[in-house]
């Protein structure tokens, strides 16, 4: 499709996507040595220990949670839907960089993906995980989560297929699983190379267990790369399933502000710019503290701000859509649940926060200065994640909270429980983060020797 | 001498585009002028899926236009002349849209009519919903379009000046497109709510103006790779124009193939799961009267083949194969254009209104490709003196 570009290759001259004076060996010698090497780092250790103890709030939280049951979360009626969806929304959202980096940017031709697709599909796994745990708590008692699982059984079990929660779990189980295999399959030659390159016989076994006897032949990369394209082309309808399944989780429901058409096209681009700022709030610090800055290049930052831009865009887009809509629709309940409820409303400091991180900050992004700064594109990824974040509040909470019939309103407020479960997600995803740039190569060393040879021989032919 | 002749040149063709469209118009207005009301309308109906039909593809010529300079594909490099010589014939649909506003409105739309001061809901619109805002907003759409249009065809043609100057002209198109499509998306979404959606001014679905642009702009490329197809047959330009630039176009016809299906079916999915009355009944129209029939077909045809068919690799490297998918789907094109549009006024599929429909759509046709056939032979069939056209050449030749 959009193939590597005429004007790209003009451009990838002065801003090149891996910085010059690099050769096979140091690419090989710089990525691997991160991983084998015997020492800790410091700052690492630090970061490492902090995750770890939110980690603790995790347990902490889930244990308390098994005890005495979902009262004692803030959701009842009518809010029945809290933070457990709001942050199950979230996370999966973030989760979708990664597959779209690798499986869509790969089918474009778009190889600056190189650099991050590794970080990106790792991220993705971790943020999935941390999704998953919220309807697997939220059923309140986990341990039959597999009822939802259509399986043989004699007690009369019959899953609801007409419901989006149900699809759901085969869209989430799915996505998950692909990535997975996605994730390790691209591994694979880099493991190998671990194997070959690792001093220490115990890294070395694992290493050697784990790259499934990869000798490098021909064959070897040639069963790879049609394995590696299948792969891409299979997950990329997964990359727009995943989140459309999960806005019909609303817009099927016939409450005001949740049954609007326009929600798959805008969840599915609100997921794609959560996960890309989430990207950027990662890549931005590891590049600085493993000096990665001549692999991930300011142009790699400056594509991902486009591609923020771009899909912050057509959010703000939905935004606009919702509002219109709802005025055009003449429907006083849509027209209460926009105009009164939620820009005036008890919640409305929040959809007002909502509109600035997501639509008016990012319109910094039209300036090339900006999208090449890593601190104002660091800071602009925090607003962004945040005001996804918002996002769900906002859709969750506003449109519960007060629906048709004013005798059953009432208001929504979190507990200690659900703020430290959600902070202890993070501290799981941080960890997670914190352990894979350790001990598995963050970037893909055997793509970037490929872009390399391809360079020289281009700058051969011509 | 030569400005003279220049101008006298323009002259003609200024000419000879307004004889056309004036021409155009004023067949259908002899047509809606005299016979009976419901006939009148119906006629104004096979109009206006004419016009948004022939739009589709001017307007997203425009549109490819921007995201060629903002992606800059190799394959956007062979298609620039086609979305510049396309979007060049959106004054044509200005004069139409004229044409539309003085005759047409209270014949096709029934929130313009009397009866709308006594339907309550319609009234809770009428701050939208009425004539002077109707022109107005059409104004401003197109004052939008065709300056996008002209600037871009105008800095574009810099491109072509010298060398030093080539990447620096690019880059101001570029630098105009980004802010360009948002404006593009925003004037084309609510274009559609006027023109399409408001037929049935009950009735309202925010995803409209994104299923409204994704069939655009499948339309758009299922002509542009007609234009390529055929012009790849001529040995002077076949040399350019390799394999794999059809296969990019190839691939993009089927993404916005699954895009339309995919938007389509949610749109679908929600209503029919809501099955709320204000909403509910846009389908069920749609659903019995024999439109049920034009409803699978467009499942089957408009999505489903064209999808099996152009998963096939081999299939999309051949210009002549993919030339006669491209037909089908703009074919398919005019099928979806009507379904969205004629049973918002028919009830029942009935022969003559297809047929009058299908003229309309020939007629305006006719005119529309005599048109953009003038303008895109002004110039060079692709653009050879673009700055990054060499580049362009050797990606087509994998």
């Amino acid at each position: 499709m959009a193939s590597p570009s005429a004007s790209a290759h003009i451009a990838q001259e002065s801003d090149p996507i891996i910085a010059p004076g690099h050769s096979l060996g140091s690419v090989t010698e710089k990525i691997s040595s991160v991983v084998l090497t015997k020492e800790f780092r410091p700052g690492w250790l630090a970061g490492f220990a902090l995750c770890a103890g939110l980690v603790m709030v995790l347990a902490i939280s889930i244990g308390w949670l098994l005890i005495r049951g979902v009262g004692i979360w803030g959701v009842n009626i009518p809010v029945g839907w809290g933070f457990a969806i709001i942050n199950f929304v979230w996370w999966i959202g973030i989760g979708h960089a990664g597959t779209l980096i690798s499986a869509i940017l790969l089918l474009l031709n778009q190889e600056w993906r190189t650099s991050i697709n590794r970080f990106a599909e790792a991220m993705t796994i971790f943020a999935v995980m941390c999704a998953g745990m919220f309807p697997l708590l939220h059923v309140g008692r986990p341990w039959f989560a597999y009822w939802m699982l259509p399986h043989p059984n004699t007690y009369a079990l019959w899953q609801q297929f007409r419901s989006p929660l149900q699809w759901d779990v085969f869209a989430v189980s799915t996505y998950a699983t692909v990535s997975m295999l996605f994730w390790y399959v691209g591994l694979i030659p880099d493991l190998a190379t671990l194997r070959d390159r690792a001093k220490n016989v115990f890294a070395k076994y694992i290493f050697a267990f784990l790259s499934l006897g990869w000798r490098g032949s021909s064959r070897h990369w040639f069963r790879y790369e049609t394995a590696y394209l299948l792969l891409a082309g299979l997950s990329t309808p997964l990359v727009v399933s995943v989140h459309t399944v999960v806005s019909f989780d609303f817009a099927v429901g016939i409450i005001p502000g949740w049954h609007a058409t326009i929600f798959p096209p805008y969840f599915v681009a609100g997921a794609i710019y959560s996960g890309f700022a989430m990207v950027l709030t990662l890549a931005i610090p590891i590049r600085k503290f493993f000096k990665m800055e001549d692999l991930i290049t300011s142009r790699h930052l400056d594509n991902m701000a486009k591609v923020m831009l771009a899909t912050g865009l057509i959010v703000g887009y939905g935004y606009f859509m919702e509002a219109f809509m709802a005025w055009y629709s003449g429907n006083d309940y849509e027209r209460y649940l926009l105009f009164k409820n939620r820009m005036q409303g008890p919640y409305s400091p929040f959809y007002w926060a909502l509109i600035f991180c997501n639509v008016i900050a990012i319109q910094a992004l039209w300036s090339k200065k900006v999208r090449r700064s890593p601190v104002a594109l660091f800071i602009l990824s925090i607003i962004v994640n945040i005001g996804m974040w918002l996002e769900r509040f906002v859709i969750v909470v506003t449109s519960l909270h007060a629906d048709f019939l004013p005798s059953s309103w009432g208001m929504y407020y979190p507990t200690i429980w659900d703020v430290a479960l959600y902070l202890g997600t993070i501290g799981f995803f941080l960890m997670m983060m914190f352990l894979f740039v350790r001990f598995v190569p963050m970037i893909s060393i055997f793509e970037v020797r490929m872009l390399l040879e391809q360079k020289k021989e281009k700058e051969a032919a011509s | 001498m030569k400005l003279a002749m220049k101008l006298h040149d323009q002259a003609k063709t200024l000419g000879l585009l307004l004889f056309l469209v004036i021409l155009n118009s004023l067949s259908f207005g002899a047509t809606m002028h005299g016979g009976e009301p419901s006939a009148k309308s119906d006629l104004w109906v096979s109009f206006l899926i004419a016009y948004v039909f022939w739009f589709h593809i001017a307007a997203g010529g425009l549109a490819f236009l921007m995201i060629q300079y903002l992606t800059g594909g190799a394959w956007g490099v062979m298609g620039r002349r086609v979305f510049e010589a396309t979007s060049s014939t959106l004054p044509v649909f200005a004069i139409l849209l004229v044409a539309m506003v003085t005759f047409g409105v209270p014949n096709l739309y029934e929130w313009a009519r009397p009866e709308a001061a006594h339907d309550v809901i319609l009234q809770k619109k009428s701050a939208y919903l009425n004539v002077p805002a109707f022109t107005i907003r059409g104004v401003i759409y197109f004052v939008v379009w065709i300056a996008l249009s002209f600037l871009l065809v105008k800095l574009g043609a810099s491109t072509s000046g010298a060398e030093s100057e080539g990447p620096h002209s690019r880059k101001k198109c570029a630098v105009l497109s980004g802010p360009g499509m948002v404006l593009y998306g925003l004037t084309m979404t609510f274009a559609s709510i006027d023109w399409v959606m408001s037929l049935e001014p009950h009735w309202y679905s925010s995803l409209y103006g994104a299923l409204f642009v994704a069939g655009q702009l499948l339309s758009a490329l299922a002509f542009t790779i007609v234009v390529l197809a055929v012009l790849s047959r001529k040995q002077d330009i076949a040399k350019f124009l390799g394999k794999r630039h059809f296969h990019d176009y190839g691939k993009l016809l089927l993404a916005f193939v699954m895009l339309w299906a995919y938007l389509s079916f949610s749109q679908y999915l929600i209503i029919w799961s809501g099955n709320l009355a204000e909403e509910v009944p846009y389908y069920l129209k749609r659903l019995q009267g024999g439109w049920e029939k034009l409803a699978i077909t467009l499942i089957i045809a408009h999505f489903a083949l064209p999808f099996l068919i152009l998963l096939s690799r081999d299939l999309k490297r051949q210009p002549f194969l993919l030339l006669l998918v491209a037909v089908f789907i703009l074919f398919m094109r005019f099928c979806e254009v009507l379904f969205l549009v004629r049973p918002a006024v028919t009830t029942s599929l009935s022969l003559s209104a297809l047929l009058s429909d299908l003229f309309a759509v020939a007629i305006m046709g006719v005119c529309w490709i005599f048109i953009f056939l003038f303008i895109f032979q002004k110039r060079s069939p692709l653009p050879f003196e673009d700055p990054t056209f060499a580049e362009a050449v050797a990606h087509g030749r994998h």
